[in-house]
C-alpha cells in the first residue's frame, strides 16, 4: 500500500457554533504564505515520501474550499510537484456548500480530486442557522448537483443529529432527503458539545435544549437501520458507503497504520511516532520559516498502548479486528492479551466473537466507549 | 535528682484549633535557633500534607529546644505539640503525662472554646503548671482583658500574669520562654533508680523499626540497654536513643526528666504499646507507671478494598497506622455485598475521615467506607443483651425487646446571636436541653443531652454553618437510653446491599430513606439496564427511585489528529470505573457508600 497523506487548510469564512477544530477566519491571514509554508513542511519530511507513491490524499479543514481558484491552483501545484499519486489513488477534498461554484469544481477535477466531501450537516434551514453554518439547505443541494455535473462520481455528505431543538421527525426527514440524492458515502455524527465553543458555553450556562439521551440514541439507531436498508453498508460507527466506496484514507486511521499530515494542527503517525503540529497558524508558519519542525506534541506509544489503540480504532470498523491481522502485527495472539476482556464483553452482549475476528454488536455500537475502555492497559 | 535536670523543662501547648498553637510552636523553634529562618517551612511540626491542607495537627511531635535564658544559663526545653480537635482527647492526655507544664493558648478575640476547657481540666487533673498565653493580640478585634477575665471566671485560673502575644508577629516569644523557665517546675526523677520510661507515642521507620517516643521518669537508657516492655515482658536491645531537633538526632543516653526516642529494631508494631512502661531487663522497676485514660472509639464503620486482592495491603496499612494512632481499632469482618474488610473504630468522624484519606493517599488504597455507625445495645426477648456496631448484625425484629442508643453530654459554645438557631438544630437532632450559661455578655455555653448517632450524622458541619464557624463543640459519653430505632435497608436492582444499611430513629426513617434514594440516584451511574433503588424498613418499601439505562456512550468521530485526545478521554472513563465496586450486576462508585452521611435532613 502506498502512502496516506493529509493536508490541513485551517481557514473558514466564520467558525460554526459547535466547532473546536483548528480553524480561523480566512480574512485575517496570509493564505499564500500558509500554502508556501505547507510546501516547505513537505520538504522537511522529504525522506518520508520521496520515491514512494501516494495511495490516499485527503485535503481537509477548516474549509479547504475557501481557497480562491488561484490559491487552489497553487495548492495543487505544490502537491503534484512533490507527490506521485498511484493510478487509482483516492483524492478527497472537503467542501462547504457556501464556498463552491462550478468554476472551483472544475479546478478540483483538474487537480486530480476524485472524491468530494460536502459538509451539509443538516438539510433544515432552521437547524443550519442554529449551527451557525454559512449556507442554506438549497445551497447544499445545488452544490451537490454541480458536483455531479462536474463529474464527481464519489461524493460524501456530512450530516449531524442530536442537534438542539431537533425532533426525531426532522432528523428522519433530513436523512431521507439526503439519501434521495444518492451520495456514495454518508458520515453521520451525533453532536458533541465541546468546551470553549459557543455551544459549550450555552450548555454550561444551562440554556441549551438538547434532545434527551434516549432520543439521541434512537436517532443514531434509526439512521443506521434506514441507511442499511437503502443500499449503504454501515462500515464504521459513523460512516456509511455503497459497497466499494468506503473512504480508504480514513480506514488507514482506523487500522492504526502510518500516515503523514501537513499543516497547522495536522497529525502524522510514522516510525512508531505520533506527531501533532501546532494548531496555531502563525506559530506554524513561524517555525517552518525558521526551518524547524512545527510539532507541538510528540508521542511514542509503547507496545501496550499500540495494542490498545489498534483495538479501539479497529473496533470502530464494524467488521472488527481480525485475529490473523493482530497476530501478524504484534506477534502475539489476540486472545492471549485480551481473552478475559473479550469474554466479559461478549457476555454483556456488546461484542461478537468468531474464530476469525471480534466486532461490535448492534447493541455495542452506541455503547462503544464501554467496550473500548476494556482494551486500555 | 541529677544536676542536669535543673535546666530542663518539659511542656506542651494546649489550644483550640486555629488559636495559633502551631504558629507559636514555629516561633519558639525559630527563636531558639533550632532551625534557621531558611529551614522553616510554615508550621514545621505539621509534617503531613494532609494536616497542612486542613490546618490541623494530627500527629504528636516532640522537639528539643536549647534556650539561652536571661540568667545566662542554657536551658533544654522539650516542646510537645498536640492536636486540638474534639476527637483527639486521648492523644492530648498522653502528651500531658510527659510534661510538667502547659502553655494555654487562647485567641484574644475568640476567647475560651469548649475544646480548650476540656483540655485544661485534663491538664489540671495531671497536676501540670499552666501558663496562660493570650494570642493574636495584634488583631483589631483582640480583647485581652476580657479574655483574661474569662480565664479567671470560667477556669478559675489566675490570669494576672498571662502573657500577651502574637505568634504571627513574633510578639511575646521571649517572655513565654522566660515564663516557662520561671514557672514550670523542672522534672523530678532519679537517674540512679531503675529505669522507668513512658511511651507516649511512636512511629514506624522502615530502617529503624518501631520508634517509641519516651519520657524518662527514672533511670537512664542508652544504646545497648536491654529494654523490657512491662506490659508484655518482651525484651529488646536498644540500637539508638536520640532527641528531636526537630529532625531525629542520636544522643549517648536519655536520663530522668528527658524526652526523646528509642529504637530497638522492633519489627512488629504490636510490640510497642503506647502507654506502656519501658524498664531495664537487667535492673527492672517493680511497678509500671500509672496508665492512661483509655480512649473509647465512638464511631464505627466498615472499610473494604474496592479490589478484593488488596485485602492484605489494607490490613498491613491499618497495622502501620495503628502504630502511630493507638486509638484506631479494627477487626476483620465480612459483607455479602463487599466481601472481606474491617470494622474500624474511631474517636469521631474527623478521625475516621483522616484515617480514610491517609489510607488512600499514603498507602495508595482504593477504599469503600460504609456509613458510620455507633454501638447500640440490643436487649433480646430471650434475656440476652448484645452490642451491635454493624447494622447488618442487628438481630431480627421479632427477637428484639428494646434497643438502647448511646447518648452524649454535648457542650456547645456559641455567640449570643446564634443561640436560637442552635437550640433549633439540637431539637431536630433529638437533643434534650440541660443548661444554658452566659460566659460573657456575648458568649453562651449550652449543655444538651444528645444521641451520639445524631452527632455522628452531619452535626458538626451543621453547627459550623449555622453559626458561621463561631460555634465549638465538645462531647463525652453519657450512657445509654432506650429509643425507637429501626434498621433501614437499601436494595439495588432488587438485591439487598448490606453495606448500605443503617440504623435510624423511627421518626426519621422516611425522611432519610427518601433523601438517600434520591442521593443514590444521582451518584450511581447509568448501567446497561435500568436500576431500581429501594429503601426498606423490614418488608415495607418506604422510598424508591430509578436509574435509567445507559443508551449512548460513544465517540462519534475519530480521525488522525483525534487519536491522542480520544485515548485520554477513554483513559479518564476507565479511571472513573476503577472507583466502582461491582455489587451484583450494578457498578457502584465508592462515594455511594458514604452517601448516607451527606444528605441534608
Amino acid at each position: 500500500m502506498g502512502l496516506a497523506v493529509y493536508i490541513h487548510i485551517p481557514f473558514c469564512v466564520k467558525k460554526c457554533n459547535y466547532c473546536d477544530f483548528p480553524s480561523y477566519p480566512g480574512a485575517g491571514y496570509d493564505v499564500g504564505a500558509y500554502l508556501a509554508a505547507l510546501g516547505l513542511e513537505m520538504d522537511l519530511y522529504r525522506d518520508a515520501w520521496l520515491g514512494k507513491e501516494v495511495s490516499t490524499l485527503f485535503i481537509g479543514g477548516g474549509t479547504p474550499s475557501i481557497l480562491t481558484e488561484a490559491q487552489l491552483e497553487s495548492l495543487f501545484g505544490l502537491i503534484h510537484s512533490r507527490f506521485t499519486l498511484e493510478e487509482d489513488a483516492e483524492v478527497t477534498f472537503e467542501g462547504n456548500p457556501g464556498t463552491l461554484d462550478a468554476g472551483k469544481f472544475g479546478l478540483l477535477r483538474e487537480g486530480g480530486v476524485n472524491r468530494l466531501s460536502l459538509g451539509a450537516q443538516s438539510l433544515d434551514d432552521e437547524m443550519l442557522k442554529g449551527l451557525g453554518r454559512i449556507h442554506s439547505s438549497a445551497e447544499a443541494l445545488r452544490a451537490f448537483e454541480l458536483a455531479r455535473a462536474a463529474g464527481f462520481k464519489n461524493i460524501n455528505l456530512d450530516l449531524m443529529h442530536g442537534l438542539p431543538g431537533q425532533s426525531e421527525g426532522a432528523w428522519q426527514d433530513t436523512l431521507r432527503r439526503a439519501v434521495k440524492l444518492k451520495p456514495e458515502h454518508l458520515s453521520v455524527y451525533g453532536l458533541i458539545i465541546e468546551a470553549g465553543t459557543p455551544f459549550g458555553q450555552a450548555f454550561e450556562e444551562g440554556y441549551m435544549e438538547l434532545p434527551e439521551e434516549e432520543v439521541r440514541a434512537s436517532m443514531m439507531q434509526w439512521g443506521s437501520e434506514y441507511l442499511s436498508s437503502n443500499g449503504y453498508t454501515h462500515y464504521e460507527i459513523s460512516n456509511y458507503a455503497r459497497p466499494g466506496r468506503e473512504c480508504r484514507h480514513n480506514i488507514v486511521y482506523w487500522q492504526n497504520e502510518t500516515y503523514l499530515g501537513f499543516g497547522a494542527g495536522a497529525a502524522s503517525y510514522s516510525g512508531g511516532c505520533r506527531r501533532t503540529n501546532t494548531p496555531d497558524v502563525i506559530g506554524y508558519m513561524a517555525k517552518i520559516q525558521r526551518g524547524m519542525v512545527p510539532v507541538a506534541e510528540l508521542e511514542k506509544p509503547d507496545l501496550a498502548q499500540q495494542m490498545a489503540e489498534t483495538m479501539f480504532l479497529g473496533l470502530r470498523m464494524l467488521n472488527g479486528v481480525e485475529r490473523a491481522r493482530f497476530a501478524l502485527r504484534f506477534g502475539r495472539e489476540l486472545d492471549e492479551i485480551y481473552g478475559t476482556q473479550i469474554s466479559f464483553l461478549v457476555g454483556r452482549g456488546l461484542l461478537e466473537n468468531s474464530s476469525a475476528a471480534i466486532w461490535l454488536t448492534n447493541r455495542g455500537v452506541p455503547l462503544a466507549n464501554e467496550v473500548f475502555c476494556e482494551f486500555l492497559p | 535528682m541529677g544536676e542536669a535536670s535543673r535546666y530542663l523543662r518539659n511542656f506542651c501547648i494546649i489550644a483550640h484549633i486555629d488559636h495559633g498553637k502551631s504558629t507559636l510552636a514555629d516561633r519558639l523553634i525559630e527563636y531558639t535557633g533550632a532551625l534557621s529562618q531558611r529551614e522553616m517551612a510554615d508550621q514545621v511540626l505539621d509534617t503531613m500534607d494532609l494536616e497542612r491542607e486542613r490546618g490541623i495537627t494530627i500527629k504528636l511531635q516532640a522537639v528539643r529546644l536549647n534556650y539561652c535564658a536571661k540568667d545566662g544559663q542554657v536551658y533544654t526545653l522539650n516542646l510537645i505539640d498536640t492536636p486540638g480537635h474534639v476527637d483527639f482527647t486521648y492523644e492530648v492526655s498522653r502528651s500531658l503525662a510527659a510534661c510538667e507544664g502547659a502553655l494555654l493558648v487562647v485567641d484574644a478575640a475568640q476567647g475560651i472554646e469548649a475544646q480548650t476547657l476540656a483540655n485544661v481540666y485534663l491538664a489540671l487533673e495531671n497536676n501540670l503548671e499552666i501558663i496562660p498565653v493570650i494570642n493574636k493580640i495584634d488583631l483589631p478585634s483582640a480583647e485581652p482583658e476580657r479574655v483574661k477575665q474569662e480565664i479567671e471566671d470560667v477556669i478559675g485560673l489566675d490570669a494576672s500574669e498571662a502573657i500577651l502575644a502574637s505568634a504571627k508577629a513574633g510578639i511575646g516569644v521571649e517572655e513565654i520562654l522566660e515564663e516557662i523557665i520561671r514557672k514550670i517546675p523542672s522534672p523530678q526523677g532519679n537517674d540512679s533508680a531503675p529505669l522507668k520510661a513512658l511511651i507516649f507515642d511512636s512511629h514506624f521507620d522502615p530502617y529503624k523499626g518501631a520508634v517509641s517516643y519516651i519520657r524518662v521518669m527514672d533511670g537512664k537508657i542508652s544504646k545497648g540497654t536491654k529494654m523490657k516492655m512491662m506490659s508484655t515482658g518482651r525484651i529488646f536491645e536498644v540500637t539508638e536513643v536520640g532527641v528531636f531537633v526537630p529532625s531525629m538526632k542520636m544522643v549517648q543516653e536519655l536520663k530522668a526528666g528527658e524526652v526523646g526516642f528509642v529504637a530497638a529494631s522492633i519489627k512488629n508494631v504490636k510490640d510497642t504499646q503506647v502507654g506502656d512502661t519501658i524498664t531495664d531487663a537487667e535492673n527492672p522497676a517493680i511497678y509500671p507507671l500509672p496508665g492512661y485514660r483509655k480512649a473509647t472509639p465512638m464511631v464505627y464503620c466498615g472499610l473494604y478494598p474496592v479490589d478484593t486482592a488488596d485485602y492484605g495491603d489494607l490490613r498491613d496499612a491499618l497495622d502501620k497506622l495503628h502504630l502511630n494512632d493507638s486509638s484506631l481499632e479494627f477487626v476483620p469482618e465480612t459483607s455479602v455485598a463487599l466481601g472481606f474488610g474491617f470494622r474500624c473504630g474511631f474517636l469521631g468522624l474527623l478521625h475516621m475521615e483522616i484515617i480514610q484519606e491517609r489510607l488512600e493517599r499514603e498507602y495508595n488504597l482504593n477504599l469503600i467506607t460504609t456509613a458510620p455507625s455507633v454501638v447500640y445495645r440490643v436487649n433480646k426477648l430471650n434475656g440476652e443483651t448484645v452490642l451491635v456496631d454493624n447494622p447488618s448484625n442487628l438481630p431480627p425484629v421479632q427477637e428484639i425487646l428494646s434497643i438502647e442508643e448511646p447518648n452524649v453530654k454535648a457542650t456547645i459554645m456559641v455567640p449570643n446571636d446564634y443561640v436560637g438557631g442552635i437550640m433549633e438544630l439540637n431539637q431536630e437532632k433529638r437533643g434534650t436541653y440541660i443548661n444554658m450559661e452566659y460566659l460573657s455578655a456575648n458568649r453562651v455555653m449550652l449543655t444538651y443531652d444528645m444521641p451520639l448517632s445524631e452527632i455522628v450524622f452531619d452535626y458538626f458541619d451543621q453547627l459550623k454553618s449555622r453559626t458561621r464557624g463561631y460555634a465549638s463543640l465538645d462531647y463525652e459519653l453519657a450512657g445509654y437510653k432506650e429509643s425507637e430505632m429501626v434498621k433501614l435497608d437499601v436494595l439495588l436492582n432488587g438485591e439487598l446491599v448490606d453495606a448500605l444499611s443503617f440504623i435510624v430513629h423511627r421518626d426519621k426513617a422516611f425522611g432519610r430513606g427518601k433523601a438517600l434514594t434520591e442521593k443514590l440516584k444521582e451518584i450511581i451511574p447509568r448501567q446497561m439496564f435500568e436500576v431500581p433503588i429501594q429503601a426498606t424498613v423490614g418488608t415495607r418499601v418506604i422510598a424508591r427511585e430509578t436509574v435509567k439505562a445507559l443508551r449512548k456512550n460513544v465517540l462519534d468521530k475519530c480521525y488522525g489528529g483525534d487519536i491522542s485526545r480520544k485515548r485520554k478521554l477513554l483513559e479518564k472513563q476507565k479511571e472513573g470505573k476503577k472507583r466502582m465496586k461491582q455489587v451484583g450486576n450494578v457498578e457502584i462508585p465508592q462515594e455511594a457508600f458514604m452517601a448516607v452521611l451527606r444528605i441534608d435532613d
